[in-house]
């Protein structure tokens, strides 16, 4: 992916990515910060972590690895007060950390509609209660203030066994268009990114045999998107003059039907 | 420079330098920003609309010596824009980016409605979508053959999504839109044809100027009296943006609103 943004339009923020680790998240730190933002990384996986944030130190960025369970509330407030020490106060929030587990309803995986739920839905929200505040500081001193979510076209397709991802996805892009009601007035921006096939980690948690190959076929099958196609988007709507909100953006890879 | 560099320095400049553009409804608002903001990263343009002189007078701001083109063509009529397609392709090429922006927007308590305001929301808005295109799909999908960008863009609003009493023709007009871009997309994107659908909220044009019954048009201007709605030229960035990025990568379908505008509509 050839970049499209220009310059620093990102210069002075303070951002905060959750799922820093891999896929989207990774590549979304990464190209917050060669556009000027101070990135605070979040993920479970240290190394991993480590390795993003020497990447971007050693391309002049600035970004502070801060290994953290988001499922964790008491963590992520943590998180978010070595951030506001270290950094400043968050601006643009990307809460992104998700998983992906498919089964039939009837196998009673609750384990893995627990791991979904925990995730996509308390981890966002652990994510909200930690920085809503900052980015309501920012909005209300009239400097850009951005929430921006990563759903999944999983949010409004109906994909068989996908019934709990689908589910904690609907939730997101739902709690999108009633968090604007909240935060617009206050100058606070809230998107939230559909992406179809990406080619990240995400589907090597998933067991079922039929769901993997769906995926695997899409991968092979068509150009899928690539983590960079999404960090460049999710960059753009950041970059936006401060009153103009892009809230709610489907990408998908153009073949791809579903 | 080296050679090599300068064309670097071109694909940052100029994207879309090759691409052929089609906008209809471009000779203001949202159409003629995009035209411009297409224009302005390299793209042939071809502006059609129903006003000869305004549309000639944005052709004519286009900024340095890119191509542009301008005809009168009312979406409606479908032999007029087969004859715009034909000229456009002799003056400046196939078409492989098409912007089906062209709507009008009028307003009131259904039961009391003109019948003709209806009619014409409809055919405009629906009719004139379907006929944009069909008429320049074959060119698309040709233009898409090879892995190439083509873009079939289709200006929504979210009066599509949101519902807002006394605008009931104007948001099933939008819907309509909607359904038509979505289902376009499954459909014809598995062919390289990248359909999208852009959902602007309230941005400053004429669009509704005509509105004559008075809540509907004090409804509309209290919509538009928050502070910072969107310009023309924002929704074009986002148009222009998305037929930016690289052919594989469709942002199919975009909202776009003023911050301020939180809560909308009835619902
Ligand atoms: N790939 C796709 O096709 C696709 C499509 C639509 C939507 N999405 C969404 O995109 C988002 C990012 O996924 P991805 O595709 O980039 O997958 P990925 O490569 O698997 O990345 C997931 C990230 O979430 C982190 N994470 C997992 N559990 C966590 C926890 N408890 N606390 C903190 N971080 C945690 C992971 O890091 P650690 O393991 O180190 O914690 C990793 O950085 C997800 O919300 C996913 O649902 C992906």
């Amino acid at each position: 992916m050839s970049t499209l943004i220009a310059g620093t339009p990102l210069a002075g923020r303070v951002a905060v990515v959750t799922g820093a680790s891999s896929g989207i998240g990774e590549a979304t730190a990464e190209r917050f910060a060669e556009l000027g933002a101070k990135v605070a990384l979040l993920a479970r996986r240290k190394d991993r972590l480590e390795d993003v944030a020497e990447r971007i130190t050693s391309k002049g960025g600035i970004a502070l690895a801060l290994p953290t369970d988001v499922t964790d509330r008491a963590a992520v407030r943590a998180a978010a007060e070595r951030i506001s020490v270290e950094l400043g106060n968050v601006d643009l929030v990307f809460a992104n950390a998700g998983v992906q587990l498919i089964s039939e309803i009837g196998d009673l995986k609750t384990e893995d509609w627990d791991a979904q739920i925990d995730l996509n839905i308390k981890g966002v929200m652990n994510t909200i209660q930690a920085f809503v505040g900052s980015l309501e500081a920012a909005g209300t001193d009239g400097r850009p203030a951005d929430l921006i979510t990563t759903s999944s076209i999983a949010a409004t397709r109906v994909l068989e066994k996908f019934q709990v991802y689908s589910g904690t996805k609907a939730y997101i892009s739902h709690i999108t268009r009633l968090l604007r009601t909240e935060l617009g007035r206050k100058n606070v921006r809230v998107s939230t990114v559909e992406p179809g096939m990406v080619n990240t980690e995400l589907p090597d948690h998933v067991t079922d045999p039929d769901a993997s190959k769906l995926m695997a076929d899409l991968i092979h099958q068509i150009d899928v998107l690539q983590s960079a196609d999404v960090a460049e988007t999710v960059s753009f709507v950041a970059a936006l003059p401060k009153h103009v909100n892009l809230t709610e953006l489907t990408i998908l890879p153009t073949a791809q039907i579903i | 420079m080296p050679f090599v560099d300068q064309i670097t320095l071109e694909d940052n400049r100029y994207p879309l330098r090759h691409r052929v553009a089609v906008i209809t409804g471009a000779e203001s608002g949202i159409g003629a920003a995009t035209a411009a903001a297409l224009h302005a990263r390299g793209a042939a343009v071809a502006l059609l609309g129903l006003d000869g002189r305004r549309l000639e007078e944005q052709r004519s701001r286009l900024p340095g010596d890119g191509l542009s083109f301008a005809a009168v063509a009312d979406v409606t009529d479908r032999q007029a824009m087969s004859r715009a397609r034909r000229q456009i392709m002799d003056s400046i090429g196939v078409p492989d980016l098409v912007v089906s922006n062209a709507g009008v927007m009028n307003g009131g308590p259904l039961r009391d409605a003109d019948v003709h305001d209806m009619t014409q929301m409809i055919e405009v808005n629906v009719l004139g979508m379907l006929h944009t295109a069909q008429l320049f799909l074959p060119d698309l999908e040709e233009a898409a053959v090879g892995s190439r960008p083509s873009d079939l863009i289709f200006i929504g609003s979210i009066a599509g999504e949101v519902l807002f009493p006394n605008f009931s023709v104007y948001g099933a007009s939008q819907a309509a839109i909607a359904q038509l871009a979505r289902t376009l997309r499954a459909e014809i994107g598995p062919n390289g044809v990248r359909v999208k659908l852009v959902e602007a909220g309230v941005t400053l044009t004429r669009l509704g100027k005509g509105i004559s019954d008075r809540v509907a048009r004090r409804e509309l201007e209290d919509l538009r009296e928050i502070d910072l709605p969107l310009t023309p030229d924002e929704v074009a960035d986002a148009v222009a943006f998305a037929a930016t990025l690289p052919p594989h990568v469709n942002l199919s379908e975009l909202t776009v609103v003023p911050t301020k505008h939180g809560r909308l509509g009835a619902v």
